[in-house]
């Protein structure tokens, strides 16, 4: 099987590790991941807060990209670029003057014939929970996992899923073994963009969360946006350098996940590379 | 009040295809958005402000540029009014006619950002985060973690350049801020 | 109730179902399913034996919305009438699985009879008054309260049981969840009500006045209770509502606030409540030991199926329809069949009180005639033109034309007791042979002439 790649511009710097997990992840279940050439940035939240054309067109190009590479569907792991993506695929149809204009500025035409995936959609639907836990040899017993969605169902342009409680990441952590806990935050937001420019909301907000994890009795936070890692995993270092918590919660990708339930090592998977230590979940692993 | 009373909602009814008359004031918005304890204005104050054709005090006030676009109003208004989108409208009005932002910090980390991708194509995180610190007057922020960060591989230190990187360019400059 | 089922003029038939209804005013042919209650209401005393010794005895009770539990062979609630048990044949023991029979073992009378079928009557009526009440919305359809998942998180209508000193809880108001007294008490107006996204925008008109009740209720059992009431508006306009419902927060200290809440989420053993106040521009969060929902009024499931057997129109909530909705309220558009309480549109009890009156009076006028007087803006036939396509039946939803032979060709026929004047016939016969009296084409024709004249 073929899929197109857009990792986006956070998967190639800070958010390496989801990186390097989803192709080996990829890799384990017979998928074979072309990344699109020459890809831009998606234009993320800058580009749908400054200037809507560019919000667009920006996605746009790749997806020309991607036709051009005569690929079918395109896997892009951060909930953002999926959904800017998504948008752009969606005026396309439905939008003449869009369309036209759109041609103007990038000088070739998208012709709608891909299919856009995230990775917890690809997970659950493209290669079924049932693979999922047949490639499980090492299930994460011991694992106590607050699944975390942030905002991936609210996007515009997503339709996965209930907005409000949903269940596919939940069910795939179960399927590797773990438990799931059912706690109160799972879609609440994590601060986002306002890592930078905010850090003071971020801290706020990711307290809220972690504090919310540790009452349900979580011992680990599984995301799938690069975002929410930085926020849930760097801010947590400053909260407890600042005298909150301690909260000791790693906070993994669910692509690690998967690829440690399937026996691969640790060292392998990019563990080391968070900030706040993995070294808990190992020790609780048999 | 007086005059065109449905001046600005007929704004922002164009351009965002919003219509705030359908508002009941019911204050859900507000009541889930994770930002008000940062914004001036709640989220249905501003529909309301709108509503009443306070253009001066929605586009002065600081609230569209706290919100995250969390979606979270959108999902849950009675009225289905995408709420977010709305927000989204009004930071480019704000640009469009030169209202200073607040708080300027989003703004200048947008256009960083922004600059960064007409200059590779995509985002150069070492170098954007460096500018956005010297531009912010804190250019120390968060460099405790630099080290850290660079031993474990997560920064990238020479920035990667597009080969389509002059139709970028083209589009950045050619790309219109709002869509009537 | 109980007077009723004693009046020697009425026949009070429980636990049956309208099966068909065919006639028109005055000559209504309505078969009646009496269902199996398995007991033989003439040999049962009520004396309650078969109830105490039922092995089944952890069944939700519907009366209780799942408070509390009843038996497979049960009544209702305590004042039903008749006072003569039915056997839930789905959770009886000897249905499903053969054995026990402990009812029939211990009942003094006899009456049970495991072999009772289900009896079809039919009979003439003059009229039908239809008084099917109304369900609640479920807000199981709210995810962000929880949907459905929180048991802390209750209706307004399982508060009013808990509130009831007869009732599950004998009159204390707990949280589901542990069984503790609820100290701090969250109430949501709207529900479901007042929500484009869930397509009920109306207002349920009748939960502004029932929540205040609950508030003062409240503090009456619990004086140790703080109440808080999220609102949009209140809707209090009735003899002494207003007042009543300042009294509530005046003196029975009940916190209103308005705004809608956002979401509910389970903290440890309270419930956190995300609201605002939009009077003061503030977002805020309660933490609830108990959380009520005002939920929406909405037509019973099985109303629209009612309707269609009735042949009277609905709107699109399924609520039927009056004839006017000023000038006639208690009457459906069909001849006949009136209409009274929540079945047509959400209201409360003086209203429906009121409107059941108006409802006999309407009743009386047409059993006391001999005669029935109609509108004469209604179909009729001309027989030279008609074909006998009979198409005009098929699209009259009144069930309003027979066919009767002319020389030889069924030809259509209105049955003018019926026809309301709806006009669909006319506007489906080719031939122009059905039209509606006062509006036929020529003089629609010149209503439009003259109209246009002065543009």
């Amino acid at each position: 099987m073929e899929y197109g790649y857009y990792p986006g511009c956070s998967l190639k710097s800070t958010s390496r590790e989801y990186d390097l997990s989803v192709r080996k992840m990829c890799e384990s279940f017979g998928v074979n991941l072309v990344e699109i050439e020459d890809w831009n940035c998606c234009g993320a939240s800058p580009a749908h807060a400054m200037n809507e054309e560019l919000s667009l067109a920006l996605p746009l190009r790749n997806l020309i990209q991607a036709e051009k590479q005569h690929l079918k569907t395109v896997l892009s792991p951060c909930p953002a670029c999926h959904s800017h993506m998504s948008l752009s695929h969606k005026e396309s149809g439905e939008n003449i003057k869009f369309q036209e204009r759109m041609k103007e500025l990038l000088k070739e035409e998208y012709t709608r014939s891909l299919t856009l995936k995230h990775v917890v959609d690809f997970l659950y639907r493209d290669i079924g929970l049932e693979t999922v836990r047949s490639k499980t040899t090492k299930p994460l017993a011991g694992l106590k996992i607050a699944s975390y969605y942030g905002c991936l169902n609210r996007l515009p342009g997503i339709e996965i899923e209930d907005k409000e409680n949903p269940v596919m990441m939940d069910e795939i952590v179960t399927a590797l073994g773990g438990e799931s806990v059912e706690w109160s935050h799972k879609v609440e937001c994590c601060g986002a963009g306002f890592s930078l420019t905010k850090t003071s909301v971020v801290h706020r907000l990711v307290k809220d969360l972690l504090d919310a994890a540790k009452i349900a009795g979580a011992n680990c936070i599984a995301v799938v946006c690069p975002l929410c890692q930085s926020n849930l995993d760097m801010r947590q270092i400053e909260l407890e350098r600042k005298g909150e918590g301690p909260f000791a919660l790693p906070v993994v990708y669910l692509s690690q996940l998967v690829l440690l339930a399937q026996g691969r090592k640790p060292d392998e998977l990019g563990f080391e590379k968070h900030l706040v230590s993995c070294k808990s979940i190992f020790s609780m692993l048999p | 009040m007086q005059g065109d009373v449905h001046a600005f909602r007929n704004v922002i009814l164009k351009l965002s295809g919003e219509d705030v008359g359908k508002c009941i004031q019911c204050g859900k918005c507000s009541a889930g958005c994770p930002l008000t304890p940062e914004m001036e204005f709640m989220p249905n104050q501003i529909l309301e402000l709108i509503r009443t054709n306070d253009e001066k005090r929605v586009l002065r006030c600081n609230t569209f540029w706290y919100c995250v676009s969390c979606q979270t109003c959108s999902v849950r208004c009675p009225e289905d009014i995408d709420i977010a989108k709305i927000m989204n409208t009004l930071r480019k009005i704000n640009l469009e006619k030169h209202v200073t932002p607040s708080p300027r910090e989003v703004v200048t980390f947008n256009q960083v950002f922004l600059d960064s991708i007409r200059g590779y194509g995509r985002v150069y995180e070492l170098g954007m985060v460096m500018k956005y610190n010297l531009m912010t007057g804190q250019p120390l922020k968060d460099a405790s973690f630099g080290p850290d960060m660079f031993m474990k591989g997560k920064i990238a230190i020479l920035p990667h350049r597009l080969k389509a990187l002059s139709l970028i360019k083209s589009l950045m400059d050619k790309s219109r801020r709002l869509i009537e | 109730m109980t007077e009723s089922s004693h009046d020697k003029n009425i026949t009070l038939l429980t636990y049956s179902e309208i099966e068909s209804v065919k006639g028109s005013i005055g000559n209504f042919e309505v078969t009646i399913r009496k269902k199996a209650r398995s007991v033989d209401m003439i040999k049962c005393t009520g004396c309650g034996e078969c109830r105490q010794k039922c092995p089944q005895k952890k069944i939700p009770s519907e009366f209780d919305l799942g408070l509390g539990n009843r038996t497979a062979i049960y009544i209702p609630f305590t004042q039903a009438v008749p006072n003569v048990p039915v056997i839930d044949r789905e959770t009886c023991i000897y249905f499903t699985k053969g054995k026990c029979q402990v009812c029939s073992k211990v009942c003094p009378t006899g009456a049970i009879d495991y072999e009772q079928k289900d009896e079809l009557i039919t009979e003439k009526f003059g009229t039908i008054v239809v008084a099917t009440g109304f369900s609640l919305f479920d807000a199981k359809a709210y995810g962000e309260y929880g949907g459905g998942r929180f048991k802390n998180v209750i209706t307004s209508l399982q508060l009013e049981r808990m509130l009831d000193s007869s009732g599950p809880t004998a009159g204390k108001v707990v949280r589901p969840s542990d069984g503790k007294e609820a100290k701090d008490v969250v109430f949501l107006q709207c529900v479901g009500s007042r929500d484009e996204s869930k397509g009920l925008p109306y207002c349920s008109r009748v939960c502004c006045m029932y929540t205040a009740k609950h508030a003062l209720l409240l503090k009456d059992h619990n004086p140790e209770s703080q109440s808080y009431v999220f609102y949009i508006d209140i809707r209090a306009g009735g003899k002494n509502y207003e007042e009543f419902v300042k009294k509530t927060q005046k003196d029975y200290g009940a916190i209103y606030i308005r705004g809608r809440v956002s979401r509910i989420y389970e903290k440890g053993e309270k419930m956190v409540v995300c609201g605002v106040d939009t009077l003061t521009g503030t977002a805020l969060k309660i933490e609830a030991d108990l959380v009520v929902l005002a939920s929406a009024m909405i037509p019973n499931p099985d109303a629209v199926e009612l309707a269609q057997k009735l042949n009277i129109p609905y709107d699109k909530y399924g609520f039927f329809t009056e004839a006017h909705p000023k000038l006639q309220p208690v009457e459906s558009v069909t001849k006949g069949i009136f209409l009274t309480g929540p079945c047509s549109f959400p209201k409360d009890i003086p209203d429906s009180v009121a409107m059941s009156g108006a409802a006999s009076v309407g009743v009386c006028a047409v059993l006391s005639k001999e005669e029935l007087i109609v509108e004469p803006k209604i179909a009729w036939v001309d027989d030279e033109r008609c074909t006998g396509c009979l198409n005009c039946i098929k699209v009259c939803p009144f069930d309003a034309i027979e066919t009767r032979v002319v020389d030889g060709v069924p030809h259509a026929r209105v049955i003018e007791s019926l026809c309301p004047g709806c006009g669909n016939c006319a506007s489906t016969c080719r031939v122009k042979a059905i039209t509606v009296k006062g509006f036929t084409d020529e003089q629609v024709y010149a209503q439009i002439e003259a109209a246009m004249e002065k543009v």
